[in-house]
């Protein structure tokens, strides 16, 4: 019976990996914003 | 400065004093003096490590980037985020599992006593004579624009501090951080806002975001590879990497504040937090120098921001010579602030045209300006021999004590004392910790009692407050302290960096040739700085990998000679 139930995925931030991915995404939304401020201002 | 200012600034940091003491008494063991007894919740640690790395010059200084440089300098952080992550992976958990009360004891148990105490030694020399720069240079500021005189600056900061590391160790420390960082981000940001308030009626916010850009300042990017080039994206991601990997995994002064968390978890999380937070913080540092850029197109900024020296220039004799340059900067200023005008109307009325023709007469105005600036540093030169005539670090706090509200002065320059006090405090604590913990109870009086051991380090928290005290008083008599501390920070770090990258990831690298790798890499550094002109921020990378390279080549020789002929 087990077989055939979905296993349920952890909430991303119950898992560490979760969080650094978390961080990586801030940092590359941040660095996008960084830029298109250099370059359009 | 007036009275309110002066109950503002003392209750400011009389409360924190006080709130440290009495928050954190009777820590009577070791783990409770040195690790805060590990209690301690994520965004406490979070806010500590924050407050730890944002010294008083940090905030001073900072500003003064912004308002000369630009945006530029936010790219140093980039590597930060990465760094956190590595150290949430691999650092913190193996320091919790061995439950060391420093980083270097790890190394004990990794190599073996030799090499723990020469990283400890490295770090001793290291933070040692940076403490004394931490109080310095801010006493200095501090002293100039209220008058006072700096050794007594110093010994005022240095026992504030004194009196709460000393009484309640590292959660005294990491408790009243976290009401610093919160006045201190709080006063930054209403400075901020009180530059953009007090610009012209018809400039809204986005209108100095464009005219900042227009004048070149919204330089966050560059993405061109320049070795000689201090500030691009590479150097932040791959060296910012670097340094923020030596400083917040091998030094104690950081790595003492995420082991006070309660478990892995309320580290990490504090780590992983000031990944976040960090980037976003020095943007809005950097901004609020940008804004009193702003500002200062429309409102006349004096022709030295450290206006004491104009008075010393005066008080030399060459008052005449000052009142010439000043009444050709007021002539100069009158054209300047005329094409600022005429660039925020082309801003606002979205002329491209007249965007580029004001901006041509704004360079034009600002470069004779410069040139003004640079003749009155050279009078300053001329007139007062060993004064150091930069200005940039009075920016801010010049500005502070000229437009902003009474009040709102004295809560500043409590933002400015407790960015001191939040520094110096971690680094005594670490200082006392390793003195403590690495060198006099493993190697002079091992097997003493928890008591005894907690008496040495507040001992050793007070010998080292002297010595940061009298060093500072010392380097009153120095010419370009800031950049021998650099050099000196530079010439340790790397080694320490290599010591603990080898201990980390190298797992085929054993003791001797660790120890051995780090002392001929240590001798290579100071071959570089005494024989030679590589440039000291490379030391950092150099030491580093020449640890690693020389420690394999060791190993890989004992290896060879430990196996038996055939």
């Amino acid at each position: 019976m087990s077989g055939d139930q979905e296993t349920e995925k952890p909430p991303v931030f119950r898992t560490w990996a979760g969080w650094y991915w978390t961080v990586l995404l801030i940092m590359v939304v941040q660095l996008i914003i960084y830029c298109w401020i250099t370059f359009s201002y | 400065m007036n009275t309110v200012d002066w109950i503002v600034l003392f209750g400011t940091l009389g409360t924190i004093v006080l709130y440290g003491v009495m928050k954190t008494r009777g820590a009577g063991n070791m783990e409770a003096y040195l690790l805060g007894s590990k209690s301690l919740p994520w965004w406490t640690v979070c806010l500590s490590i924050m407050a730890t790395q944002a010294s008083a010059i940090t905030f001073l200084s900072t500003t003064g980037q912004g308002y000369e440089d630009g945006m530029r300098f936010l790219q140093f952080y980039f590597g930060l985020p990465l760094a956190m992550i590595i150290l949430s992976v691999t650092a913190v958990p193996l320091y919790h599992k061995l439950k060391v009360f420093t980083a270097y004891e790890y190394l004990e148990t990794r190599f073996d006593l030799k090499t723990r105490s020469l990283a400890a030694f490295y770090f001793l020399m290291l933070r040692g004579v940076s403490v004394g720069i931490t109080i310095y240079a801010p006493s200095l500021i501090l002293s100039t624009i209220l008058g006072w005189n700096i050794n007594w600056t110093t010994v005022l900061i240095g026992s504030l501090v004194m009196i709460y590391v000393v009484s309640g160790g590292t959660k005294a420390v990491s408790v009243t951080q976290k009401y610093q960082l919160t006045i201190i981000m709080t006063g930054m940001v209403l400075t901020g806002l009180i530059a953009f308030w007090k610009l012209p009626g018809s400039v809204s916010f986005t209108d100095a975001f464009r005219f900042a850009g227009e004048t070149g300042k919204l330089n966050l990017i560059n993405l061109s590879f320049n070795l000689e080039d201090r500030y691009n994206i590479w150097s932040g991601l791959i060296g910012g990497l670097f340094l923020f990997l030596s400083y917040f995994g091998a030094d104690q002064s950081q790595v003492g504040r995420y082991l006070s968390g309660s478990s892995i978890t309320e580290s990490r999380l504090g780590l992983i937090f000031n990944g976040i937070l960090k980037i976003p913080m020095q943007f809005i540092i950097l901004y609020i120098g940008l804004m009193i850029f702003v500002f200062y197109q429309f409102y006349q900024p004096p022709l030295i921001h450290n206006v004491s020296l104009r008075e010393k220039v005066v008080m030399a004799g060459a008052e005449a010579k000052v009142k010439e340059l000043e009444a050709q900067y007021d002539g100069i200023f009158l054209e300047r602030r005329t094409a600022a005008e005429g660039l925020m109307q082309a801003i606002q009325g979205k002329d491209a045209a007249a965007i580029q023709t004001q901006k041509e007469s704004l360079k034009q105005a600002q470069q004779k300006e410069n040139e003004l600036r640079n003749d009155m540093k050279e009078l300053v030169q001329k007139e007062l021999p060993g004064q150091n005539p930069m200005d940039k670090d009075y920016v801010f706090i010049h500005f502070v004590m000229s437009y902003l509200p009474h009040g709102l002065i004295g809560l500043l320059l409590a933002v400015v004392f407790s960015a001191a006090m939040s520094s110096m405090a971690s680094e005594l604590n670490a200082l006392a910790s390793t003195t403590t913990v690495d060198i006099y109870r493993r190697s002079m009086r091992p097997g003493l009692s928890d008591a005894h051991y907690v008496t040495a380090s507040r001992w050793m928290t007070i010998g080292w407050c002297v010595f940061a005290i009298v060093f500072a008083s010392l380097a009153n008599q120095a010419e370009n302290l800031i950049q021998f501390v650099n050099i000196v920070g530079s010439l340790w770090y790397g080694t320490i960096l290599g010591i603990f990258l080898s201990a980390f990831y190298l797992k085929y690298l054993r003791s001797n040739a660790v120890f051995w790798g780090a002392i001929f890499a240590e001798l290579i550094i100071l071959y570089l700085y005494f024989f030679t002109k590589v440039a000291f921020l490379l030391y950092n990378i150099i030491g580093c990998v020449a640890v690693i390279v020389l420690a394999t080549v060791f190993q890989f020789i004992g290896d060879k000679k430990k196996r038996p002929a055939v």
